[in-house]
């Protein structure tokens, strides 16, 4: 993988393009602001109104990193189970996709019904959106270690935590980390939705409140912080992995 | 044979198969005594591996018995080192990690473990491959960090499962001639199973010659000539124990058992 300014300079040059361009249609045109604002007023009310965005922020990135930590927790848990009982696997591994196609759009507004404006029923949503990938990336990447390195730490004599420990817990990690980056930007989305719902703060309360309002420019504001908080923590992640994988990534080829 | 380290003896065992389980083992019998390499050559399938992994422990037998210095080993592990002939090692692990890990899951600190294996990676020619992910090593060099992962357990016996199979032919000639050195010098007790006779005549004191399936001892033959022998300059004697061994096989000459099944 190559990083840098090479690699990051086609990604800013279409932005600033794209940017360039909607302002120049939203000028050219007169398009009115609550129907389409340009980027500049979006950027210059964003600005205006940075402490209710980052108190909104904040609220959604908690409903997401504690949603997450749960959705994280509790699947390394089953996939742990899963992975000591493949009889039980085979049942498993299908409820865990059908638990997928609940539409998520449908059942936030009945978790808060159930459990209130609190946090546990975003919480659940979070932990509903994210508990999938990141539950199934964890049972293949324990599959992936292979019999072979199985049966060579049962000629050493381990035992099945020395065996886990040493070979199915390091195998697991780079199929896990994958599965992490795909859970965290779902994780966000997911508080969004759950926040759309029926909450009192976080952005998606507050996008509904400025929708009402007809204050588009603050919607896309809020948009706008939704996606930096999202590849944040993309980037967070990514960088995790490198610190905990770095074999996943080989360093120049020697030979002898 | 009384001063045996390994003893297999009455080995069957039958291993499910479409239609019925399959016999792949018919009253094997092996005694390798302290500090011999023997290698065990038959045809492609017969049971070889098998049988080094009942050895091991990795199967238990539905007969007979394994005793490792008159104790009865059998279905059990963590007696004897084993290495398979893919070289399972663990890519998250350094070249220095991967052999200190038989030492480690005897219960040795990991520190403890690095400093004790350290002489043995000179030794393999790998000290300058100490810290090195295997994923950055040639074949050649894979295989010997393998093998001292084998030996860095400090069992009595080990069980060499065609360690050399997958290499280039100029590698693997190197290699053996580089582990005819290297056991010369230790005499650790081996048990080494091959394709390749003349790999086998080379390192072995004894030579097994497994039957096809399901595999019995066809044959055993002794090699005399001192250790270390060359690949590639071995007296006549040792050629003679050769061409023996792949008459045996039915590559030379007539068959003397069962017609050898065409890959």
């Amino acid at each position: 993988m190559t990083r840098g300014p090479g690699r990051a300079l086609p990604v800013v040059a279409g932005a600033a393009a794209l940017l360039v361009l909607w302002q120049v249609v939203v000028a050219v045109g007169g398009i009115a602001p609550r129907l389409l604002p340009s980027p500049a007023r979006v950027a210059q009310q964003a600005w205006a109104h940075r402490e209710v965005l980052a108190a909104h922020a904040g609220a959604t990135l908690t409903v997401t990193l504690v949603g997450f930590s749960v959705s994280v927790a509790v699947a390394g848990v089953l996939a742990v189970t899963l992975d000591r009982l493949p009889r039980l696997r085979a049942g498993v591994v299908p409820l865990l996709v059908a638990s997928q196609t609940v539409p998520v759009l449908v059942v936030a507004p009945l978790l808060v019904l159930w459990f209130g404006f609190g946090l546990a029923p975003k919480v659940l949503v979070v932990t509903l959106v994210t508990f999938f990938p990141v539950a199934l990336g964890l049972v293949e990447g324990f599959a992936a270690a292979g019999p072979g390195a199985s049966a060579l730490l049962a000629t050493m004599g381990a035992s099945r935590w020395q065996e886990f420990a040493y070979v199915r817990l390091p195998a697991a990690m780079p199929r896990f980390f994958t599965a992490l980056r795909i859970g965290v930007t779902y994780a966000v989305v997911g508080a969004v939705v759950a926040e759309y719902a029926g909450a009192v703060h976080g952005l998606g309360t507050y996008m509904t409140m400025q929708r009402a309002a007809f204050r588009t420019d603050l919607v896309l504001a809020a948009v706008g912080v939704c996606a930096a908080l999202t590849l944040t923590l993309y980037a967070l992640t990514c960088l995790a992995e490198r610190v905990v994988v770095p074999w996943a990534r080989p360093r120049q080829v020697r030979h002898g | 044979m009384g001063d045996a380290l390994l003893e297999v003896r009455d080995m069957h065992l039958a291993l499910p198969a479409p239609g019925g389980p399959r016999s792949v083992l018919a009253g094997a019998d092996l005694a390798v005594p302290r500090g011999a390499f023997t290698c065990v050559v038959g045809p492609s399938g017969c049971g070889k591996s098998t049988l080094l992994g009942v050895v091991a422990g990795l199967r238990r037998p539905d007969r007979g018995a394994v005793l490792l210095d008159g104790r009865d080993v059998t279905g059990t592990t963590g007696h004897a080192a084993w290495m398979a002939q893919d070289d399972l090692l663990l890519e998250w692990r350094t070249v220095l990690d991967n052999v200190a890990l038989g030492l480690q899951v005897q219960g040795v600190r990991r520190r403890e473990a690095r400093a004790r294996v350290r002489d043995l990676l000179d030794e393999f020619g790998l000290a300058g491959h100490v810290d090195a992910r295997p994923s950055e090593l040639s074949g050649g060099l894979r295989q010997r960090a393998a093998l001292a992962r084998t030996v860095a357990q400090g069992r009595e016996l080990l069980l060499l499962d065609e360690p050399f199979g997958a290499l280039d032919a100029l590698t693997r000639l190197h290699l053996q001639r580089w582990l005819a050195a290297t056991w010369a010098a230790h005499r650790w007790t081996v048990v080494m199973v091959t394709h390749d006779v003349r790999e086998a005549v080379t390192l072995a004191d004894e030579v097994v010659r497994l039957s096809g399936q399901p595999a019995q001892i066809a044959a055993r033959y002794r090699v005399d000539e001192p250790h270390p022998r060359h690949p590639a300059g071995l007296g006549p004697a040792t050629r003679r124990v050769e061409q023996d061994v792949l008459t045996g096989l039915g590559v030379l000459g007539a068959p003397d058992d069962a017609p050898v099944p065409v890959p």
